[in-house]
């Protein structure tokens, strides 16, 4: 699903922020990535979306290689992934709801549809009850798991997660994660990079460690 | 038939229903600002007035000259003393002119009839001894010979026989010429009004988007493409713009109602009946739809370019 062919980026300025980064993700799969802050973490899922592109190798994404994917295409691209931003990315001045609910009316559901879709996702995180609230009168951690519900709304083949527990405590990280681990059982391929050794050790999965831009260890379980 | 089931918009339907959505926010925005929209819909009404009342002018004239008159004519009258046979030799003299297309011979008893049949002064003629009238030739000229007109007036007026040379329907002539002048003014300034609201329509978009900039990011980061991004700033255009139109559209026929009674009253004093030709419906649906695609367009442009620029 995800496949990184010695992958490099590098910047004008300093040293790379990754190098030679190979890894294969499969469909069902579920991986962490950790390492320090300045790792590389949010670098590796910024490529894998198009935010930024390769400066040497080879991305694949769904089979397409993201190396030939035009500019216009970006758009198609990302409605492909559901993407959880660590600074939450969401819309003030609409609803919770109306914040689920862009990614279904980018892609041109049909309201009642989209209606049904995003209640569904909200009750996965648990907020159903602020589906009609702003986003600002919400919590750090209740705007994450909007963030969240955003991301699996539209059942995206690729789930990509930046710290999405940062804010959470303990008991919800792991209502989170349990959220993920019924999308990996749909066959949908997860990457959560997070620091949270204690998240990494409780579940288990391959866990990718990064150090200074290289892949220093990729622990199977 | 199960009337049950519910049946599932197509897709047309959903676009129609998410476009509806996007207007009616738009509006609310718009509304949300009402000194902008305000300023901006009364700079487009200004300029969109200007050409319109210069075509309007143009048509009023052109109305108030009545019909067109025809190619440019000449009239020659010849000396009193010439003899039917002496007038009608100057006549053949002239006919070889290239500048001439055709020609009338009005002899003096024909011209004072004509005159008294028209004129009020006919009557006083009458009463004289002898005729005063010379005999008329009425030439009328090729279109290209316009050109050197007073050359060709003063040729003939050298011929032997020829006592003057008027030219008919000059001013007429001139006026048509001035009416045709600010038609092709009104159409220039459209163009530079077009252009003009293009800058300004397109500005207001630019500003729109720069104050949705985090707003457009995130759409963007969740797989909006730039179209989608754009619909609600073309909405804007076009509303502005047709917002201008309205405006424009109810300030001209303000102002020509207001017109119609001194206009009706300054025809009558003249024993005309010329009245103030004013904007059809059509022209004003022509306004209306020039205002909204003029804004459509400066947002497309605009929004184009500007909603590019943005990096999520």
């Amino acid at each position: 699903m995800i496949k990184f062919d010695n992958v490099s980026k590098h910047y004008e300025v300093g040293r790379d922020a990754l190098s030679e980064i190979s890894f294969e993700l499969a469909k069902g799969e579920i991986a962490f990535v950790t390492g320090h802050s300045g790792a590389g973490k949010s670098t590796l899922l910024k490529l894998i979306l198009l935010l930024e592109r390769c400066s040497k190798g080879q991305l694949f994404v769904d089979g397409a290689n993201l190396g030939r994917v035009s500019k216009r295409q970006i758009p198609v691209h990302r409605r492909r992934i559901g993407a959880v931003f660590q600074d939450h990315q969401l819309l003030f001045d609409r609803s919770v709801g109306d914040n689920v609910a862009l990614p279904l009316e980018i892609a041109g559901f049909q309201p009642d549809d989209a209606r049904r879709r995003v209640r569904a996702a909200l009750d996965k995180v648990g907020l159903l009850a602020k589906e009609n609230v702003l986003p600002e009168r919400l919590s750090g951690g209740e705007q994450q798991r909007v963030g969240i519900a955003r991301a699996v709304v539209n059942r995206p083949k690729i789930i990509l997660a930046d710290e999405p527990t940062g804010n959470l405590d303990p008991e919800l990280s792991t209502e989170i994660m349990q959220v993920f681990e019924q999308f990996k059982s749909v066959g949908v391929c997860l990457l959560i990079a997070t620091h949270d050794q204690n998240l990494i050790d409780k579940f288990g999965y391959r866990t990718l460690t990064l150090e200074q831009g290289k892949l220093v260890r990729d622990q199977k379980p | 038939m199960s009337t049950n089931k519910k049946t599932r918009p197509g897709k047309l339907a959903i676009l129609i229903d998410s476009h509806r959505k996007i207007a009616r926010s738009c509006v609310q925005d718009l509304l949300a600002s009402p000194v902008a929209t305000a300023v901006t819909t009364l700079v487009i009404a200004f300029a969109l007035i200007f050409p319109a009342l210069l075509y309007l002018l143009s048509l009023n004239l052109n109305a108030s000259l009545g019909q067109d008159y025809g190619p440019a004519r000449f009239s020659v009258f010849l000396q009193n003393s010439l003899s039917d046979a002496e007038a009608r030799e100057v006549s053949d003299r002239l006919q070889t002119l290239p500048a001439i297309t055709s020609m009338t011979l009005i002899a003096p008893e024909q011209a004072l009839e004509d005159f008294s049949e028209n004129a009020e002064l006919g009557d006083l003629l009458l009463t004289l001894p002898e005729n005063p009238l010379p005999y008329t030739l009425v030439l009328t000229l090729d279109p290209d010979a316009l050109e050197d007109i007073e050359g060709l007036r003063q040729n003939i007026e050298m011929e032997p026989g020829v006592e003057s040379v008027q030219f008919d329907l000059l001013w007429l002539q001139r006026v048509q010429g001035f009416a045709s002048l600010l038609n092709r003014l009104g159409l220039v300034l459209l163009v530079v009004v077009i252009a003009g609201l293009v800058a300004i329509v397109g500005n207001t978009i630019k500003l729109a988007v720069a104050s949705r900039q985090q707003e457009i990011r995130v759409i963007k980061l969740v797989g909006g493409s730039d179209a989608f991004i754009a619909r609600p700033f073309l909405y804007r255009g076009a509303l502005l713009g047709l917002g201008g139109a309205v405006l424009a559209c109810l300030l001209i026929s303000v102002l020509l109602l207001a017109l119609a009674g001194p206009v009706d009253a300054l025809s009558q004093l003249y024993g005309g009946e010329f009245r103030l030709v004013s904007l059809t419906p059509l022209g004003y649906l022509g306004l209306l739809l020039l205002g909204s695609a003029t804004g459509w367009i400066a947002a497309f442009i605009s929004s184009w370019r500007n909603i590019a620029a943005i990096e999520p």
